[in-house]
């Protein structure tokens, strides 16, 4: 599930109700049938709900990624005999196998997100919160974490809250939740929400250029898919 | 105030032993008014560059000059005063308890001993914050850290503005930005680059960026310039912008395809209502009208 919206629109906060970061002043959260403002479940719900957050640097506690990973697992007394092939497990998943003992300030952006992500793995959850993971990434290192991302989620099956601003990074979720000040505005496929150009733009999401492109023609009568390829533009302007 | 890079090389290793270039023999001349895109992959030498134009760096080769004085050999470390910068993030950088007293904190520095007068740090930070398009008088007294995350931007680069900079520098200074907020930034940089003859240098990663807002594009890749010319002509070379990391961005790929079917390329392609437009009067108008 994606959550899109612009800056302040209250992303973030939703995000950090999931896990009892915070708690709503009214209302209840519950996931897995777990209230976030009932304290004796929350180490648990903790558990189940993994986030990462956007700055790739200050999310390590570790000097090595094997350290980093140990580091939740001893906290949560995952048994030491056990530790070190679930870290190597961990780092599989991610593909960062050959950088087990490296320093961490060594990784780059992209590789120290994905660290991010096999120590949240490493402890089981059943949810991954993002919240504009890849927003500090270059696009080569963006598109590769969510490569990785993709694939760990389908493997493992696991419910994957994909936080932006970015449009272009949702068409692909099974459900796109869009907000503004505070409020959903939208909740549905990608394909009825993004359907929605004038309801996208008061939101303050802006239109990658294709579909911003495909509205403009379409206004003027032009018969045009909203999010078209390249190859269907071509063919309706050049017919 | 130009600034030139002649033949700037750049190793972190110690001298002479590394064999790890970060820059290699670089040339670059920054004319006064210029609006350059720097761009390049992770590990191409951006960085780099920026830290030795700010002289947070010295060279380890070759010659720097600003206004055709090279500060390193002359010892006048002051004239990189004219050089500002806006790191990444810059936002995470704010550290005083009043919006006032951050924006003050580089002009006071600046003018420590010239001019021991509150009221030309006053007027700079005043400038430095309509610039900015945020009022002084309401803003003054707040705390940095419960303004959004736009408005930090704001603030932190007003830090930089104060210090009255000819060149530039912003290393991806719309990364993590709604679109709103880019459209303010891009209209602040526009204004100082205008208005003020401020030089702009913009590292980005964003393709569209590059097109729609700098009349120059600099690519570096493993540590040389690769490229130097008109954005859109170097973006719309598919294997050059390929082997240097960069996207080619959709509106380039189409106008690229719509010329091979004859249509010329649209002004302004970056802009999908001017695009629109120039298509429609030319191929569609008839069939535009119901």
């Amino acid at each position: 599930m994606a959550l899109l919206g612009a800056n302040g629109s209250g992303k973030s906060t939703l995000a950090r109700m999931l896990n009892g970061l915070l708690l709503p002043a009214r209302g209840t959260v519950t996931v897995d049938g777990l209230a976030t403002s009932d304290e004796a479940q929350r180490h648990q719900l903790r558990r189940r709900v993994q986030m990462i957050f956007q700055n790739p640097e200050n999310q390590a506690v570790g000097l090595t990624p094997a350290e980093d990973i140990a580091f939740g697992l001893v906290n949560i007394g995952w048994p030491r005999q056990q530790l070190a092939a679930r870290i190597d497990w961990a780092l599989e998943q991610v593909g960062l196998a050959a950088k087990r003992d490296r320093p961490v300030h060594a990784l780059s952006g992209g590789e120290q997100q994905k660290l991010a992500t096999a120590a949240c793995l490493a402890l089981g959850p059943r949810w991954l919160v993002l919240d504009e993971a890849t927003a500090m990434l270059d696009p080569a290192a963006r598109w590769q974490f969510r490569q990785t991302l993709d694939t760990i989620r389908r493997q493992e099956r696991l419910g994957v809250i994909w936080i932006t601003h970015h449009l272009e990074e949702v068409l692909g979720a099974d459900r796109i939740v869009l907000m503004d000040g505070g409020r959903v505005h939208a909740v549905g496929r990608p394909g009825d929400v993004l359907g929605q150009p004038q309801l996208l733009e008061q939101c303050g999401v802006e239109l990658p250029y294709l579909p911003a492109l495909a509205r403009e023609l379409r206004e003027a009568g032009l018969d045009v898919p909203s999010f078209p390829t390249i190859d269907e533009l071509v063919t309706t302007l050049c017919r | 105030m130009p600034v030139t890079l002649e033949h700037i090389s750049f190793s972190y290793s110690p001298q002479g032993s590394g064999t790890a270039w970060a820059l290699r023999a670089v040339n670059i001349a920054i004319q006064p008014g210029e609006f350059v895109a720097l761009a390049g992959r992770a590990g191409s030498g951006k960085s780099t560059l920026v830290q030795l134009l700010t002289g947070l760096l010295p060279p380890t080769g070759g010659r720097l000059t600003i206004d055709g004085v090279d500060p390193f050999a002359t010892r006048q470390p002051h004239l990189f005063d004219q050089i500002g910068l806006v790191f990444q993030y810059p936002e995470h950088q704010l550290f005083s308890a009043t919006v006032y007293a951050d924006v003050a904190f580089g002009p006071r520095q600046q003018l420590r001993g010239r001019a021991p007068d509150d009221a030309l740090v006053r007027q700079r930070v005043d400038w430095a914050m309509s610039a900015v398009g945020l009022d002084l008088t309401s803003w003054a007294d707040r705390h940095p850290l419960e303004l959004s995350g736009g408005e930090k931007r704001r603030v932190a680069i007003a830090g930089v503005l104060a210090l009255r900079p000819r060149l530039l520098i912003l290393d991806e200074p719309t990364a993590g930005l709604d679109a709103r907020g880019r459209r303010t930034l891009f209209d602040l940089l526009h204004r100082l680059n205008r208005e003020e003859g401020v030089t702009i240098l913009l590292v980005s990663h964003r393709p569209e960026e590059m097109l729609a807002h700098a009349s120059r594009l600099l690519v570096l890749d493993a540590g040389t310039v690769a490229g130097d010319g008109a954005p859109q002509q170097l973006l719309a070379d598919a294997p050059f912008a390929t082997a240097c990391g960069l996207e080619q961005p959709d509106c380039l790929r189409l106008a690229e395809r719509l010329a091979a079917e004859g249509l010329p390329m649209p002004e302004r392609p970056w802009d999908p209502a001017a695009v629109a437009a120039q298509v429609l009067t030319r191929c569609g108008a008839g069939r535009a009208q119901p």
